[in-house]
């Protein structure tokens, strides 16, 4: 869809646009590294721990269902991105859509990571010992430096 | 080595659907669908319906914000 360009450049649709494919491609890297090669942060382990191979593979059913979604994230992102590269009054800047993309992965881990680990206790990043929190703190850390990242990338774009 | 990879995909066509765990599969579904599945169902994709909802929010935010400002001024 092209819109005629009304004079001040929109940079915000492709922040979202980035934000969503981000927070998609931050979920997959989560999905593939976290629970499939270190088979650590299974979806359900706070509830059912994977302590058995019927167990595991119940996670794994929602470890499946959750990266599903993810997948509808980075599908919304990608049209977004579409509809927003369409639009004259948007400026076509890799420092904005990276910026948004670190945005995205770095909301994905702090809103995960408040919700499921911290709020709900659905799981923790590493369900395997006593003290869960090394282990979770890390995993919002790294979100808050991917959202900082992100952040300054954003505003750099605007130079 | 086609011989080889015949039989190997012979074997595995002829394999029942769970069959790194046949004796397992009722257990699983067991625990999969049962009670408290809607609640797991909406706990679990809680996370990636705020996400898209920020996202989305965030893309038509002038609409959003146009469309809230109209209806302030019209009460």
């Amino acid at each position: 869809m092209q819109t005629a360009n009304t004079g001040a450049p929109q940079r915000t649709p492709l922040v979202a646009a980035g934000l969503l494919l981000g927070a998609g491609l931050g979920g997959f890297v989560d999905g593939i590294v976290l629970h499939q090669i270190l088979q650590w942060h299974n979806m359900l382990s706070g509830q059912v721990p994977p302590d058995t191979l019927v167990r595991a593979k119940i996670n794994m059913y929602w470890d499946g269902l959750f990266h599903a979604a993810v997948w509808v994230l980075t599908a919304v992102g990608l049209r977004l991105l579409w509809a927003a590269t369409g639009r004259a009054d948007v400026p076509h800047s890799g420092r904005t859509l990276g910026g948004g993309l670190l945005l995205g992965w770095g909301a994905f881990n702090v809103i995960e990571g408040l919700l499921d680990h911290e709020i709900l206790g659905l799981h923790h990043v590493y369900e395997y010992t006593p003290n869960h929190l090394p282990a979770d703190m890390s995993f919002l850390a790294f979100g808050l430096v991917l959202l900082l990242a992100g952040g300054a990338l954003v505003r750099a774009g605007r130079a | 080595m086609r011989k080889l990879l015949v039989g190997l995909l012979g074997s595995y066509l002829a394999m029942p659907v769970a069959g790194a765990c046949p004796w397992c599969r009722p257990r699983v579904q067991a625990g999969i669908y049962n009670a408290a599945y809607p609640t797991y169902m909406v706990l679990v994709l809680l996370p990636v319906a705020v996400l898209l909802v920020l996202g989305v929010g965030l893309f038509y935010w002038d609409k959003i914000r146009t469309s809230l400002l109209a209806i302030y001024a019209n009460r």
